[in-house]
């Protein structure tokens, strides 16, 4: 029976050469892949022990003088002292008085997986940005429908109130626009020339056009009185007395403005036993 | 059994001998392959497990002597590690005649040529990418199993191993693990250096 005592004296080189342990040991590393893992085991804590300074004298210098010799040991010592800097390091991170939260932190950072990368966090950034700009311009746009909202209220009521200020404005027009239009007509006939006719301007508060003829001839007596335009009569009075004046009689007449069109119109007096007469005249009619 | 070759047979290796003895390794030539550098590893281990500071150029011996004799003797050793085993541990008592050295004071003995204690940013690199490589519960368990040093690394390994099924298969299974890790970071080394 080969303890792990037995193993470790072979390995430090303790056993004699020729010695029947050692022929056993020898065929079981090559014949039993199992012993020869326990002999691994072994050889592994023996390196871990000599750099963890654990091993008394004797198994120290034993361990430098023999069982370092191979350099395929020295290199598999290197490579245990690269672990055991690797795993005290790692001891330290564990023994860190550090609050909980930021030792898990600083692991996830340092494993590099709990986190997400540096991409997942520009990703979700930008995604926090575009819908912030996204809710400013909503908020901007809201903002915007409500003010011209507003204006377009304000602007209502303005023209209501111009509107109403134009009506009282017209109502106050009318009030002051006089209700009679006067038309004094002296020549008789259409005028050549440059002589412009008799123009008369009336308005919506115009009720009465007072007209007076200046007749050449001073026979009292009545007339009858025509207005016509394109030549159709549009008003006509009977019974209208001349009145004598010095050369001549005026012949006076009140016409009612809503017979007026707009244009050149024909006066026609006619004189009882005489002639027609026609005055040319035109309206210019006002809003 | 008779582990020296005859006299009057062939005493070096060719290509014809070398030829014939991986065919009784195995008639499937990648099969043969594989067997002769397990059987290989196994001999450099069991020299180096003997303070050998030449294991290789001993195991190459050992391996061209195996040769020659399977060559002449085919029938006569039914399983090769047998063999190995056998002529393997008669060239070793040979190195040991050939250099015995002589005895010295011990403190003339000098010590072996310690690692330097800096490594380098390749090796760092090596170990990190190597232990990312590991499967996670084998990265934990070497992780674990590593932490502490005197009487709380014993607490700490002895509730690993109510874990991990018995001491003896946590000493197993870390030592696996390391294994495996210094053969991938010795490799990532090379790699590095040729690179």
């Amino acid at each position: 029976m080969i303890t792990d005592a037995n193993i470790r004296e072979y390995l430090l080189g303790r056993l004699d050469s020729d010695a029947e342990l050692v022929d056993s040991i020898d065929e079981q590393t090559l014949t039993d892949p199992e012993f020869s893992m326990s002999v691994d085991v072994i050889e592994d804590e023996i390196i871990e022990e000599y750099l963890e300074g654990s091993l008394n004298s004797e198994d120290t210098r034993a361990v430098e003088r023999y069982f370092l010799r191979p350099p395929e040991r020295q290199l598999k010592l290197k490579t245990a002292r690269l672990f055991s800097r690797y795993f005290e390091a790692e001891t330290r991170n564990v023994n860190t008085e550090q609050p909980a939260p930021a030792r898990s932190l600083f692991k996830a950072f340092r494993v590099g997986w709990a986190l997400p990368s540096f991409r997942i966090c520009a990703e979700i950034a930008a995604s926090a940005v575009f819908v912030i700009s996204i809710l400013t311009l909503l908020n901007q746009r809201r903002e915007l429908d409500i003010a011209i909202k507003q204006v377009g209220e304000q602007l209502s009521q303005e023209r209501q109130r111009s509107a109403t200020s134009n009506q009282q404005l017209q109502n106050a027009l009318q009030s002051l626009q006089p209700t009679v239009a006067m038309l004094n007509l002296v020549r008789p006939g259409l005028q050549r020339g440059k002589l412009e006719l008799p123009e008369v301007k009336v308005n919506s508060g115009t009720r009465l056009l007072h007209v007076e003829v200046a007749l050449s001839s001073s026979a009292p007596g009545s007339s009858r009185v025509e207005l016509r335009h394109t030549e159709k009569m549009v008003w006509s009075r009977d019974g209208v007395d001349a009145i004598a004046v010095p050369g001549g009689a005026i012949l006076r007449l009140d016409i009612p403005a809503d017979v007026l069109t707009q244009g050149t119109s024909e006066l026609v007096v006619k004189p009882s036993g005489d002639g027609a007469i026609s005055y040319w005249f035109s309206v210019l009619k006002l809003r | 059994m008779d582990l020296q070759p005859a006299p009057e047979k062939q005493r070096y290796l060719t290509p014809e001998v070398f030829a014939s003895f991986l065919l009784w390794l195995s008639p499937e030539p990648a099969r043969a392959a594989r067997e002769y550098l397990d059987i290989r590893k196994t001999l450099v281990k069991f020299f180096v497990r003997k303070g050998c500071t030449h294991a290789e150029e001993l195991t190459d011996r050992t391996l061209d002597r195996v040769a020659l004799i399977v060559h002449h003797e085919p029938e006569k050793y039914p399983t090769p590690i047998s063999l190995c085993c056998g002529v393997g541990r008669r060239v070793w008592l040979e190195y040991l005649r050939e250099s015995t050295p002589e005895a010295l004071e011990n403190e003339d003995i000098p010590a072996p040529a310690q690692p330097e204690e800096e490594f380098t940013e390749d090796e760092v690199q090596c170990l990190g990418n190597c232990l990312d490589q590991l499967p996670a519960r084998d990265r934990e368990l070497i992780t674990q199993y590593h932490q502490f040093q005197g009487g709380r690394k014993i607490e700490n390994r002895k509730q690993l191993a109510q874990i991990y099924g018995g001491l003896n298969k946590l000493r197993i299974t870390a030592c696996r693990i390391r294994a495996r890790l210094h053969d991938c970071i010795s490799s990532c080394v090379q790699r590095s250096a040729l690179n």
